[in-house]
């Protein structure tokens, strides 16, 4: 039996059509993966303008290097890993140049990225817990990330990071653990938290 | 109370996801941004057969290798040429290597070639 639906180009033909310069390509691949390479630079840099501008640098990258990057392996990996070096490389700097606590405080309570329907839809405890991953370092932050938001597992993460299998269970363990101590301290005290409980 | 795995897990996943909200608006304007941005850059050339890493063997024998490199600082440098040429003996009854004299013979002729004063 002939099916007729279409079939979408796989991630290595698309690459080997960027390499002509064919901008579609690219736009397909763009269209793909965006949003998970925005939202990833978003969920570790906490700040919506730096990750548009990390997820640009990220797929501009894709076209300048075209022709360095192995089509045999899988895309994704490839656009986490420039995402994290990109996220770490602003983060760095931002440490640098010690921006100051009351641009943090604004950043985390206010964000200015979100839309009006997103911010109805924000509630209390989501902000909690995005404060609380916030306060995670930069390396445990990235492997919630990674495997919650990207729904990668251990060892894909572990590839993008190029660090052992067990480096990142380590590292997902002890972020967990944060994430539930503060969340579990809310929990205590604050009423907010009081639907998780049971 | 502590809050069970699963509950962590979830609230994480809602959190991440509600917090990173991407409006259909902000994509098309991105790839707008892109498009012209990468129209305005040309693409780099395939990477070149010397900007893969080099393996082992390569770093040890190929050109500009250790070993090349040893035997040329032995060629030319009088005080390192000078202990290995003393110590060729003891090297050799001290410890189970026979040879260990040959890299002072064979480094002899490099030493005439580099040694040779250029005019």
């Amino acid at each position: 039996m002939v099916s007729f639906q279409e079939v979408e180009p796989s991630d290595a033909a698309l690459i080997e059509r960027v390499r002509t310069n064919d901008l579609e390509a690219l736009g397909a691949l763009f269209d793909r993966y965006y949003a998970h390479v925005f939202r990833a630079a978003v969920a570790i840099t906490q700040d919506g303008a730096v990750a548009e501008d990390i997820a640009q640098d990220c797929f501009l990258k894709v076209h300048r290097y075209a022709n360095r990057i192995d089509t045999s392996l899988p895309l994704a990996p490839w656009l986490y890993r420039v995402t994290v070096n990109l996220s770490y490389t602003w983060i760095s700097r931002q440490k640098r140049r010690r921006v100051s606590l009351e641009m943090v405080v604004d950043r985390l309570i206010s964000p200015a990225w979100l839309s009006p329907d997103h911010i109805a839809e924000h509630t209390e405890i989501q902000e909690q817990v995005r404060a609380a991953i916030a306060d995670l370092n930069f390396n445990q932050r990235v492997v919630i990330v990674l495997h919650y938001l990207s729904g990668l597992n251990l060892e894909e993460i572990a590839e993008i990071l190029d660090c052992p299998v067990g480096t990142v269970k380590s590292r997902l363990y002890y972020a967990r653990e944060n994430l539930r101590g503060r969340l579990g301290l809310l929990n205590g005290t604050n009423e907010v938290a009081h639907g998780f409980a049971g | 109370m502590d809050l069970r795995d699963r509950q962590v897990d979830s609230l994480i996943e809602e959190s991440l996801y509600i917090s990173t909200n991407l409006a259909p608006q902000q994509k098309q304007d991105a790839w707008k941004r892109l498009r012209a941005r990468a129209g305005q850059q040309s693409l780099l050339p395939p990477a070149a057969a010397c900007d893969r890493p080099l393996s082992l063997l390569e770093r040890v024998f190929g050109n500009n290798g250790f070993l090349q490199a040893w035997l040329a600082r032995l060629a030319v440098d009088e005080a390192r040429y000078e202990r290995a040429r003393q110590n060729q003996y003891s090297l050799r009854y001290g410890v189970l290597i026979t040879s260990a004299g040959f890299p002072n013979r064979l480094v002899e002729p490099f030493r005439y070639h580099f040694m040779t004063p250029v005019f």
